[in-house]
């Protein structure tokens, strides 16, 4: 009875209904990160007027503050700020729907590994569940986009469907993320050796051939812009430049020689291998059991404070999964677990950084293995985890102080009041700003408030790592800035954290107006008067 | 037969070479723990109390974190057959680790019936670097890992042997004394012998009776740790200070958490998950260095793949279900421990989970040695150089352990073993007749000022003081601690400048060189890595 509807496809679209319901809870949350506000107000201007926040007509390359932006996303808000307006709705529903579709499509690909209607539904069931991804279908990210990509990528190769739709999806790939240009071509490799073993090797060359060739065009194409390389270096191959695996390298051979050893032993023994050895396990770290099942990133930028990519309990239907694939699993489902490594040896070359977003690319294969482990348990079992899993995440969805509070500087939901009061002052006074409030405050001011986007724009062809201090009337105070009681023919309206606070309180008397307090109930930012800049 | 025991025995022999070779040097000079614990042993020894005056007890207040004292009483044996040297207390770490290789090889043995998969374990064991590490160090926890092997090799047989009495009755035995040695295991063993019934819980309800009896006997042999567990206020503390509690990450959550319970389940959850990160085992999880992951993990880079090749193996194998997740249950159950203290890794609290991972990557050397063997295409000369370079890669990973904890170690956790409070004691008590009083500051440090807590005990070990004499000189008071002519408080420099004929050692951090007349230095020293540690000065 049961299978007879989910092959009917009822219970597939309730899963979908009950994933898109999920993640329209409290549509609020997360609030934005500055970047996040950047590209939402960004998709506002694009849709609008069709520049970016800088002016730029459709650009493909977009600045940010820590390295450049690919352009998927950003015409992806745009898309629903096109539809819905400039509201949070409108800049979250893309990643909302491509969350949601993200569902229905692992639900697809689960029917190539399994003719088990509940195996279709479990795999799709546990995606539509998985707090990370409930946590990146609420925000712009490429996280999520790119997710959804690869594993529609390798649902359209496992299917053999037309080279023109996998073509398109490669395409759209590398303009996603960078991320792409790294995983994409041992990707379509390892799929097309593993799965299509009934194609001709001219189809599976053309298919190989066409990924390497993007990949080559993406990098070449960027390398082009100024500060590619230093983009690259910076953000996509930081092992290269840290310095502390050659210090240490230095040091402990030095160690070694002082100790008496011979010189010769310590090259052999520390030399650049480090290098190989140090990325070999951060990449492993980047993929260990905590972050599935444990505490993906506490930091609270790309997923709910206390909880893993999964819900706990599903470490069990895991373990299991893992277990029946090594001992009884065919090669194509044994190949499942390499995706693991193709899909995240990028992170390799961010050492120290995390590279967490990687994790989110495997989690529909995960979710695979998980239904696979669901299949050794009977239903009864069954029904009883995915009741757990439910039960974790939904507690987690529906008591979000703690991440609220977790994240008062990095997704300040408290600085809508302050950006309207702001706004509000700009438009009769000039105004000052004080830095470090919140990081990069002119992101939000745009977001948050009906400012006109022309009167933001600056002749600015591609800046990398590029913050902006002036918007129309309001001025970035930095801490070199120094206050002076404003003369009677002087107005300005001045917004103080607590750093220049201490350094005007030194200087001269100050009123404060008025006080914002940020999620944590601690003052953050002052209103003062007779504040002006020198 | 005979070919099997005498490669035990080399086995054996050359786990025994890296666990007593040099023993004196390395670690390089006794640490805190080791200190304080061969002077308690000789205060035991000598007097039948610890160094505060308390008759045999259970719980030595030592540095402060009253220590479980079966260590101390174990080292008497050592202490009496080869007297006082700084050595003997680490005789019998160094002696069980080198027991837990046979203690492998004889439960893989009785578990597998496979004497070259027992053979292999053994022997992998015998190289594994936290077993070497904590078994030249004086710590309890390599006893209590070779009583659990022996405990679970005794279960075994007493299976195989449903007659015999007695094997059950002596595992048990073991299994509680690890209980009573290392506090871990306290936690553990119970888990242990609970994964143990569950699994062979076949045979064991087909003789109930039997093992009805069994289970009361371990009930009364723990009665007296868990009244003492109880009672004992110096235990209770001690698990107080360890625990995760006092963990300052899981307090920042619990700050901003609405609800603690959730937070305690997810934060040790995620921490448990953690003990199992590549990094921690084969990088740094030993904590060699500070060269973030250039470092030493508790297992060989080497054993990497044949962890993952052992895993595979043994899930494909046709062992039963049983035996495959009572080997990996061993693995998972000791990182709890771990898990529920303060710290984010607890390595010395993991040993025994280290020890059963090194046997899972025997199962994978054993796979790949039989594949490679057996594979037709392959010519002699091949396969010579498949194990050759198999060889030279275990020889390169070795070597570079063996560099990394008799040079690197002391150069980069000189603090951490205390150097150079040897030196110190040394020199204080060199200069005894020349001032009236000597005085000696605890806090030191490389990046930043620390409290050094066993002081005391440097200065009364390395100066021969006789233990019955110390427990009636030693004061604590509230500025610090002091016998004879010595004192171990902070110093402070604006008053204690003006003191007379005394003798003051202190760190750069309590006593700024530039307020110091350098001809009133006497003498200068150095952390390992010659950063400036402590400078003498007569006043």
């Amino acid at each position: 009875m049961v299978e007879k509807y989910i092959k009917s496809h009822y219970l597939i679209l309730i899963v979908l209904a009950l994933a898109f319901l999920v993640r329209m809870i409290d549509l609020s949350f997360p609030s934005f990160t500055s970047d996040e506000a950047r590209v939402a107000f960004r998709g506002h201007t694009l849709a609008t007027i069709g520049k970016d926040e800088l002016g730029r007509p459709f650009p493909l390359l977009f600045n940010s503050l820590e390295d450049y932006q690919l352009p998927v996303v950003s015409y992806l808000v745009a898309g629903g700020e096109f539809v819905f307006g400039k509201s949070e709705f409108g800049a979250r529903v893309p990643f909302i729907l491509i969350g949601t579709l993200l569902v229905l499509l692992t639900y697809q690909i689960a029917k190539f590994f399994s003719p088990t209607p509940l195996f279709w539904l479990t795999s799709a069931l546990v995606v539509a569940f998985s707090p990370g991804l409930i946590f990146l279908s609420k925000v712009p990210n490429q996280a999520i986009v790119l997710t959804f990509i690869f594993a529609l990528l390798f649902y359209l190769l496992i299917n053999k469907k037309n080279f023109l739709f996998v073509a398109l999806v490669m395409i759209i790939s590398v303009l996603t993320s960078k991320q792409a240009w790294f995983i994409l071509l041992p990707f379509t490799f390892f799929t097309v050796i593993f799965y299509q073993k009934s194609f001709n090797w001219k189809r599976k060359l053309i298919q190989i051939g066409f990924s390497a060739l993007l990949v080559f065009l993406a990098f070449s194409i960027f390398l082009s812009v100024p500060q590619a390389k230093r983009s690259l270096l910076e953000n996509n191959f930081l092992i290269f430049s840290d310095i502390t695996i050659k210090n240490g390298i230095d040091r402990l051979r030095g160690q070694g020689l002082e100790a008496g050893w011979p010189a010769l032993v310590a090259r052999i023994l520390f030399n650049k291998l480090h290098f190989l050895t140090v990325g070999f396990f951060h990449w492993l770290s980047n993929i260990s059991p905590a972050t599935y099942f444990g505490q993906l990133d506490n930091s609270g930028r790309i997923s709910y404070f206390y909880l893993g990519a999964w819900a706990k309990i599903l470490i069990v239907p895991f373990s299991l999964g893992l277990f029946f694939l090594i001992r009884k699993g065919d090669q194509q489902k044994k190949a499942l677990l390499l995706y693991f490594l193709v899909l995240t040896f990028s992170s390799f070359f961010v050492y120290p950084n995390s590279n967490l977003e990687a994790v989110y690319l495997t989690l529909p294969f995960m979710a695979l293995v998980i239904s696979f482990g669901f299949e050794q348990l009977n239903k009864k079992i069954t029904i009883l985890i995915l009741f757990l899993m439910i039960t974790e995440v939904m507690i987690n969805i529906f008591i979000l102080t703690p991440d609220y509070r977790n994240t008062t500087a990095l997704r300040p939901i408290w600085i809508k009041g302050l950006t309207r009061d702001i706004f509000e002052k700009s438009k009769v006074y000039k105004v000052a700003v004080s830095d470090d409030i919140v990081s990069d405050i002119v992101s939000y001011i745009e977001w948050y408030t009906q400012f006109d986007p022309p009167a933001g724009f600056l002749q600015v062809n591609s800046p990398y790592k590029f913050r902006q201090y002036r918007l129309a009337n309001i001025k970035i105070v930095g801490s070199d800035e120094t206050f002076t009681t404003c003369s009677k023919d002087e107005h300005m309206e001045t917004f103080v954290s607590s750093r220049d606070l201490d350094k005007i309180k030194h200087q001269f008397d100050i009123n404060i107006i008025k006080t914002y307090k940020n999620s944590n109930e601690e003052d953050k930012a002052f209103l003062i008067e007779k504040a002006c800049i020198k | 037969m005979k070919k099997r025991y005498f490669l035990l025995l080399v086995i054996i022999l050359f786990g025994a070479f890296l666990r007593f070779f040099n023993l004196k040097d390395f670690p390089v000079q006794l640490n805190h723990d080791e200190v304080s614990q061969i002077y308690d042993t000789a205060s035991i020894v000598t007097t039948g109390k610890d160094i505060y005056g308390k008759f045999l007890p259970f719980a030595f207040f030592s540095t402060g974190e009253y220590k479980v004292g079966h260590y101390i009483y174990i080292s008497t044996i050592p202490y009496l057959i080869f007297g006082d040297r700084e050595f003997t207390i680490r005789i019998p770490a160094a002696l069980f680790g080198t027991l837990t290789i046979l203690a492998v090889f004889l439960f893989i043995n009785s578990l597998f019936k496979n004497w070259k998969l027992a053979f292999l374990s053994a022997a992998l064991v015998s190289i594994t670097p936290s077993e070497i590490f904590y078994s030249r160090k004086s710590f309890e926890g390599s006893i209590g890992v070779c009583l659990i092997f022996l405990g679970l090799f005794c279960l075994i047989n007493n299976l195989d042997n449903l007659k015999s009495k007695v094997w059950g009755y002596i595992g048990l035995s073991f299994l509680t004394l690890a209980m009573y040695v290392y506090t871990s295991y306290t936690m553990i063993v119970p888990f242990l012998l609970l994964l143990f019934a569950m699994i062979f819980r076949g045979t064991i309800m087909a003789y109930p009776k039997k093992f009805v009896y069994q289970l009361l006997f371990w009930a009364i042999l723990i009665i007296p740790l868990v009244y003492s567990t109880i009672t004992n206020p110096g235990l209770r503390f001690r698990a107080a200070t360890v625990l995760i509690t006092q963990d300052v990450n899981l307090g920042r959550q619990l700050e901003l958490s609405q609800n603690n319970i959730k937070t305690y389940i997810d934060y040790i959850f995620a921490r448990f998950l953690n003990q199992f990160n590549p990094s921690y085992l084969f990088a740094n999880g030993l904590d060699f260095t500070n060269q973030g992951l250039i470092g030493m993990g508790p297992l060989l880079f080497w054993q990497l793949p044949l962890l993952l090749i052992g895993v595979v193996f043994i899930i494909r194998s046709n062992l039963s279900s049983g035996k495959k997740f009572f080997i990996f249950g061993l693995a998972i159950l000791p990182m709890i421990p771990s898990a529920l203290t303060f710290e984010p890794f607890s390595p010395h609290r993991a040993m025994l989970s280290f020890a059963v991972m090194s046997i899972i990557s025997a199962f994978g050397l054993y796979w790949l040695v039989n594949f490679v063997a057996n594979l037709s295409l392959f010519n002699r000369a091949v396969k010579t150089m498949v194990f050759s370079l198999m060889f030279i890669l275990f020889i390169l990973n070795f070597a570079y352990f063996i560099y990394m904890y008799t040079v690197n170690l002391p150069y980069e956790k000189s603090q951490h073993i205390h150097y150079p409070f040897k030196q110190i004691a040394q020199f204080a008590w060199s200069q005894y007749h020349n001032f009236d009083q000597i005085i000696v500051d605890p806090i030191y440090g490389q990046s930043s000022p620390v409290r050094a807590v066993a002081v005391h005990y440097y200065l009364a070990y390395y100066g021969h003081y006789l233990p019955s004499k110390f427990q009636e000189d030693l004061k604590i008071e509230k500025s610090g601690m002091s016998f004879d002519k010595f004192s171990i408080r902070e110093i402070d420099w604006r008053q204690d400048r003006f003191l007379k004929n005394t003798l003051i050692i202190a760190s750069p951090w309590n006593v700024p060189i530039n307020d110091i007349d350098k001809s009133k230095i006497m003498k200068r020293f150095n952390f390992y890595d010659g950063q400036l540690a402590f400078y003498a000065i007569k006043l």
